[in-house]
């Protein structure tokens, strides 16, 4: 087994290597992929680039990385020391101090720096390397957390449409229309108990649940999972009940469950739903803020993953390795998730690549109409979006929207690339 | 067999539709807040009457849907009291006790109580007590709380302990300490354990949302022509001359003792029995409640209308406490226009400032039809020779510069553009003007107005055609590419037939698809709009109706809108789907 099991790693190596290869032979896709690197490097590295206090300093005989004590002290593990607490760094007399590159903030206003032209000297500490906006926060901040917001939108939507995608698609690839199949009593019972227990579980401790949820989060998931609880066991009935009803002929006849059908025309549904024109509306009414607008893209962003995993998973199922699988009476979970999946995930990147380059954009084209955002957060969207109180203000527009420009090209060059470099057909 | 193929595709669309309906009126209904108050500005000046008015014409007094799934202690009536807070405390109340008689009479006594408190005399001795009624009175509606209810009603034992000129209250006011009591006694907490489903009928929101309540087939022009002549007619005898032909709707209105305030009970037991009798042939009916009692007749010129009311006993815990007298009664004219047409005729509701939503759409459509069809016919003239030049240049350095080129105006995004346009060839060079379509002098030519708009039209039709054009482009090159690699191709080539005729007969028709896919989205756009293009630009269309819709909180625009592009998408695939089948014979009628 074991030396089986590094078979195959060698050989899905040598896949990826492949892979690897045929990619790094698309020279645009290759740059494409550097770019990105770089980019996520200002991203997760922001705070670092911009910011209105010392990397580290030495003050009064000791060394600080207000920085660094910035993230002990947001998630409540550290405390500033009382003198620092408030205070403006720029004005403090340190003996030493590293400073990041952009010494602002984006969300700093200044009011005696209002549409400072980019590049130019200014009398204070730190220039304005791409200028300021009509309050006089720095552009190039900005920029740089700007990218730190774009890229976890990308991310953490992909994400949230990876999973949902890979879940349906896999479960109604594997199954088609007709390998599920349950006795018509469990069908039966299962649908007559699922209103039963979404009333007993939910609707009856409503009361409790909504009430928990002023008291604290904490009360709140509790009596959640409580529910929870309750729903799985009421369902259990049914589950239970079928066990001797099934032996009578008539009830325990096995019907397939067409999941096929059924995703397919989920996605339908979810297609022609214009997406953009939804997410308007959903984020409009939800409170503002940059997570729902996460998960709101999210949600809409996964049928072309199911898709590609669900013709994949089709493919695999009739499989010799799969037959093995179910031959050695392996669950049907756990040849799904274990044995199929993993084979299946190549083409679902094509998918991502391209699916975060549409959620930045679609981030930055919200932002930009000043919807869902946050407003004292500053994106991308939200700098472009201030060129237009000032014709003048150039950099206001050109920078910010070069950045929305160069962040979906290169995800969607890594889509063309990983498209060229998976598909055997086109090579040549 | 392409006919059941279309037919089928035809009967796919149909749940489809179902479900997205069904998710837009959910989120409709999910939003926070009074649906009857939602994007008014100040509340203040919004009377009762103004409120029952608004409430009536979102049709929110009808019940939300087909059926409702709650538990057996709730009425199936609780939809006909208009405000939403109160609905929810009564609903909280309901799953605290279990007995919907009890909670409905406390509600009812602090409602009468209420009248009580507005029509008692001030003077100044209780003027300021008679204010802490009112305020302690009206934050019962909110109170769900049992210690909470009985630290007010303490309160308000207080004041009246204290205050001897308000012993004329003290009757209502007892009555509500014993309704309250009686609330707490009286518990069916068993209730809330019995889940039932309630079957509401066709008179919904959602089915008067989309197929409306007016009837589909009948004569109801006719009675349209005549509406005010009959409305005046007020009736003190029984008996009334009918002037004109046409329908009827009499309508009674019952008021709670001589106060004029309408109270909406949600009690069944209140019905109400009437005869109609035209020409000596009479019919009875019945009515739900109080306030929608309502006869529905045809009757013709100089036919004798007789009119019979009569209530059917009341309850005990009314007839004991209250007397309902019998108010003006008055025979409408029928009037149809106050119902919906719904959805699917066109009839897409009232807006917030109860204007017709059909109307404020029809003043964008316009624009965003013009710009889209233009947009359409460049994008094809430009993009299909575009793709298949490029196609046929495969691999040379023209091919590679215009997919570069096409690559990188494909990943541009046009709100950026704009952006751009505006500022420089706009603001800065003063080439083209920056917003809306301009002004038209008065007298001005045909000519005249179409160069103006033209030239206000030039920067928002490039910004609205590139992106197609690009994509388009692109997969024309792609479908081209594909074709041409073909066997049949090379035979058509081996043949020794024309270049031209190899490419444009064998070719192109095999690589249609995508220009089809193309104009399956020509219909989602010109609904949607290009919503950055016209906000950008300042015209006037559908995008922008939306993104203004949503900013003013006017949700029945705003899901109309989605609701018509949603159902535009489908069309649009529907159509793709079709003209796929007939272009490329391959594809199975599955």
């Amino acid at each position: 087994m074991g030396s089986h099991s590094n078979k195959t790693m060698k050989q899905s190596n040598k896949y990826w290597a492949n892979v690897r290869k045929q990619y790094a032979k698309n020279k645009r896709a290759l740059f494409a992929a550097y770019i990105v690197l770089f980019l996520s490097f200002i991203a997760v590295f922001a705070d670092f680039l911009a910011n209105n206090k010392p990397i580290l300093m030495k003050y009064q005989d000791n060394w600080y990385s207000p920085v660094l004590k910035e993230y002990t002290v947001s998630l409540g593990i550290g405390k500033w020391s009382p003198e620092l607490v408030r205070t403006d760094f720029k004005t403090l007399k340190m003996d030493f101090a590293i400073w990041s590159p952009i010494r602002y903030l984006p969300t700093n206003p200044n009011y005696n720096s209002i549409y400072v032209r980019p590049f130019s000297e200014n009398a204070g500490i730190g220039r304005h390397w791409l200028g300021t906006d009509k309050l006089g926060r720095d552009v190039a901040a900005g920029m740089v957390h700007g990218t730190r917001i774009a890229f976890s939108v990308g991310v953490v939507a992909m994400g949230i449409s990876f999973f949902i995608g890979v879940f349906l698609g896999t479960i109604a690839g594997y199954f088609g229309d007709d390998r599920l199949k349950i006795s018509r009593i469990r069908l039966l019972l299962n649908l007559l108990f699922l209103p039963l227990a979404f009333f007993y579980a939910f609707m009856v401790r409503s009361d409790v649940l909504g009430d928990s949820f002023a008291v604290s989060l904490f009360t709140f998931i509790f009596q959640f999972l409580l529910s929870l609880l309750f729903f799985i066991g009421i369902l259990l009935i049914p589950n239970l009940l079928t066990i001797p009803l099934k032996r009578i002929r008539f009830l325990g006849k096995k019907i397939s469950l067409p999941l096929d059908i059924i995703l397919t025309r989920f996605i339908e549904v979810v297609v022609s739903v214009p997406v953009l024109v939804l997410i308007l509306v959903v984020i409009a009414i939800a409170k503002p803020s940059i997570y729902n607008v996460m998960i709101i893209i999210g949600l809409f962003g996964w049928p072309g993953i199911a898709r590609f995993v669900r013709a994949e998973l089709m493919k695999i199922r009739r499989l010799e390795y799969i037959e093995a699988a179910d031959a050695l009476g392996f669950s049907h979970f756990r040849t799904m998730f274990k044995h199929a999946v993993p084979n299946a995930l190549s083409p679902v990147f094509i998918s991502v690549a391209f699916g975060v380059a549409a959620a930045i954009l679609i981030e930055a084209f919200l932002s930009f109409l000043g919807i869902g955002v946050p407003s004292d957060m500053i994106t991308w969207g939200k700098l472009l979006n201030l060129s237009r109180g000032n014709s003048s203000a150039w950099w206001l527009a050109v920078f910010p929207g070069f950045a929305i420009f160069i962040t979906v090209t290169v995800f969607n060059l890594i889509g063309e690339g990983l498209t060229d470099a998976l598909d055997p057909k086109l090579r040549k | 067999m392409l006919f059941r193929y279309i037919l089928k595709r035809i009967l796919i669309f149909i749940p489809t539709l179902v479900i997205i309906s069904l998710v837009i009126f959910l989120l409709d209904k999910y939003i926070p807040g009074d649906p009857v108050l939602r994007g008014l500005q100040s509340e203040d000046l919004i009377t009762e009457k103004i409120y029952l008015e608004r409430w009536e014409s979102f049709n929110l007094n009808y019940p939300t849907f087909y059926f409702s799934f709650t538990s057996k202690a709730y009425p199936d009536s609780l939809h006909l009291i208009p405000h939403k807070e109160k609905r929810t405390t009564l609903e909280t109340l309901i799953r605290q006790s279990g007995n919907w008689e009890r909670t409905q009479q406390y509600f009812q006594v602090i409602q009468l109580m209420e009248k009580a408190v507005d029509a008692a005399e001030s003077d100044s001795t209780n003027a300021d007590k008679l204010i802490r009624l009112r305020v302690n009175l009206n934050n019962l509606y909110d109170e769900t709380k049992p210690d909470k209810i009985e630290r007010k009603l303490r309160k308000l034992n207080v004041i009246f302990s204290t205050t001897l000129s308000l012993n004329a209250l003290k009757t209502p006011f007892d009555n509500l300490q014993n309704a309250y009591q009686n609330l707490q006694n009286d518990k069916t907490l068993w209730k809330n354990y019995v889940p039932t489903i309630q079957w509401h009928g066709l008179e919904n929101q959602y089915h008067i949302w989309i197929l409306g309540n007016k009837p589909w087939w009948n004569r109801t022009k006719n009675i349209f022509a005549i509406s005010d002549k009959i409305a005046s007619t007020s009736i003190d005898k029984n008996t009334i001359e009918i002037e004109e032909n046409g329908y009827y709707k009499f309508q009674p209105k019952f008021d709670l003792i001589e106060n004029n305030g309408r109270l909406r009970t949600a009690d069944l037991s209140n019905k109400v029995l009437f005869e109609v009798s035209i020409d000596g042939k009479s019919s009875s009916y019945k009515t739900k409640d109080l306030e929608n009692a309502e006869a529905i007749f045809y009757a013709k010129k100089g036919d004798q209308i007789l009119i019979e009311i009569g209530l059917k006993p009341l309850t005990k815990s009314y007839q004991l406490t209250y007397n309902y007298s019998l108010a003006a009664t008055q025979l409408l004219h029928y009037n149809p226009n106050k119902q919906s047409k719904g959805f699917l005729r066109g009839d897409f509701g009232k807006n917030f400032q109860l204007k017709p939503v059909s109307q404020i759409i029809k003043t964008g459509i316009f624009w965003t039809i013009l710009i889209s069809t233009l947009s359409i016919i460049l994008t094809y003239l430009i993009s299909i020779p575009l793709g298949v030049y490029s196609a046929r240049k495969k691999g040379t350095r023209v091919d590679n510069i215009l997919s570069t080129f096409l690559f990188m105006l494909y990943s541009l995004p046009n709100f950026w553009v704009a952006t751009l346009l505006i500022l420089f060839l706009g603001g800065y060079l003063g080439w083209f003007p920056i917003f809306g379509l301009g002004d038209i002098p008065e007298g001005a030519s045909i000519m005249e107005t179409a160069s103006i708009r033209a030239y206000h039209l030039i920067l928002p039709l490039f910004c609205w055609t590139y992106p197609s054009l690009a994509f388009l482009s692109r997969q024309m090159r792609g479908g081209m590419l594909n074709t041409l690699g073909q066997d049949f191709i090379r035979t058509a080539r081996a043949k020794g037939l024309e270049e031209k005729t190899v490419i444009w007969k064998h070719g192109f028709r095999n690589s249609l698809l995508p220009i089809i896919t193309l104009f399956a989205n020509v219909f989602p756009r010109m609904v949607s709009g290009s919503i950055a293009v016209e906000v950008i630009f300042g015209i006037p269309g559908m995008g922008k109706i939306l993104l203004d819709a949503i900013n003013n909180n006017d949700f029945p625009v705003v899901f109309a809108i989605v609701m018509l592009t949603a159902l535009l998408t489908m069309v649009g695939y529907l159509i793709a789907d079709i003209l796929y089948s007939i272009v490329d014979p391959r594809i199975k009628y599955k």
